[in-house]
């Protein structure tokens, strides 16, 4: 496969999965553009690889952890405090019945994670990996990739919430 | 499977389809490319099979390859933000491959474009005086130089690049040298291996390793590390 070929086959998907581990359509076009100029450059080692696609995903992920342009995390962030100091005086999301509204301020509070947290979400709720495989490309130990997960739901208050749903089916029941 | 799990996988999946133009993402890949290549003048010589037609091709195509999808970001063709006078440059009807003859004219642009000397800065200062689309930086070069290939002067002034210029080692005169070099790229070598190649020959820098290696390739020897 030559590099057009890849880059023409997998270039929407990157995107995608660079768009929801920076949560920034900027940011994911940095990170992808960057790691695709040097792909390109290093092709003949990466087509000969028994996974390009895995091998340029993994330079997507590594391109994230350490992009140094930290503007755009900081107005991630602010954005993302903003979204939530608003959606917690409307009174917090166990009121939205929409899935949608739902799903768009869970995306909203992703921003105040850090980056290891949120690339360990996202590998394993959408990429759907096992903890052992997102240590590896972490480069780190499977307690350290639950502890990163934990501390990544605590943040965005998803287990008081499963908990607050568990309790209100058990009354209803 | 959890709540949290399936709350998470909906916020993501609600969300990943807000991605940019695949089709300007790879336009700018291959500027970027470009502008690597040049700084690496010494790979130059075979430059235009690291960038072939085809890949021009494959960017004049995006748009018509690349499914259209769920996508909440409309994939723009690059030469569909082109001014009308720009009528030289390839359809911009996104369900129609542009044809072979419009490739090469499209590739002869970009060529002359940059062979004149002229980079990203200034085909940003052309796209401001020309009201073109700076996002659809492919198609103001494709209009320089097209103007330039029918023997107009443009209207700025191409300024060297700063990064190439400022004691680039690779900017090199010396002919054997940048033989060595080409040798060295053309075998699949890149910079880290060169980082490689310094340490295990005891090399302050790697450039010099890249010299080395090209020299022994040349020689016909085998390099202690494979591309």
């Amino acid at each position: 496969m030559t590099f057009e070929q890849f880059a023409v086959a997998r270039l929407p998907s990157l995107l995608r999965y660079a768009v929801v581990l920076t949560g920034d359509r900027d940011l994911a076009q940095d990170v992808v553009q960057e790691v695709l100029a040097r792909a390109q450059v290093k092709w003949r080692r990466i087509s000969g690889s028994d996974s390009p696609d895995a091998y340029v995903r993994r330079m997507v992920l590594n391109e994230y952890l350490s992009w140094r342009r930290s503007w755009a995390f900081r107005n991630v962030h602010a954005a993302g405090e903003r979204l939530t100091e608003i959606e917690a005086s409307r009174g917090g999301v166990g009121d939205h019945a929409d899935g949608v509204v739902e799903a768009d301020a869970l995306w909203s509070r992703l921003a105040l994670l850090g980056r290891k947290q949120r690339a360990v979400l996202v590998l394993r709720y959408y990429e759907q990996l096992d903890d052992q495989s997102i240590a590896d490309l972490l480069n780190c130990s499977p307690a350290t990739v639950r502890s990163q997960a934990s501390k990544a739901l605590r943040t965005l208050r998803l287990e008081e919430q499963d908990q607050r749903q568990r309790i209100h089916a058990e009354e209803w029941s | 499977m959890t709540m949290h799990a399936d709350r998470l996988r909906e916020a993501f999946q609600t969300h990943e389809n807000e991605t940019p133009d695949p089709a300007l993402v790879y336009a700018r890949v291959e500027e970027l490319a470009r502008k690597r290549r040049w700084r690496r003048r010494s790979a130059q010589a075979a430059g235009g099979a690291v960038l072939s037609a085809g890949l021009i091709a494959g960017i004049a195509n995006l748009p018509a390859i690349l499914p259209a999808g769920p996508q909440t970001v409309p994939v723009a063709g690059l030469p569909a933000a082109a001014p009308p006078e720009a009528s030289a440059l390839p359809s911009a009807d996104p369900s129609a491959a542009p044809p072979l003859d419009a490739e090469k004219e499209l590739l002869d642009q970009w060529d002359a474009f940059f062979t004149a000397g002229y980079s990203y800065n200034e085909a940003v200062e052309l796209a401001k005086l020309w009201k073109m689309s700076p996002e659809n930086i492919g198609a103001v070069k494709a209009e320089a130089g097209r103007r330039l290939l029918a023997g107009e002067t443009l209207p700025v002034e191409a300024k060297p690049d700063p990064d190439v210029t400022t004691a680039d080692p690779e900017a090199t005169a010396d002919p054997e040298v940048e033989k060595r070099l080409d040798a060295y790229f053309l075998a699949g070598y890149d910079w880290e291996d060169a980082e490689k190649l310094a340490k295990l020959w005891k090399l302050d820098d790697p450039y010099e390793a890249k010299v080395e290696g090209g020299k022994r390739l040349l020689a016909g020897k085998k390099l202690p590390i494979k591309p």
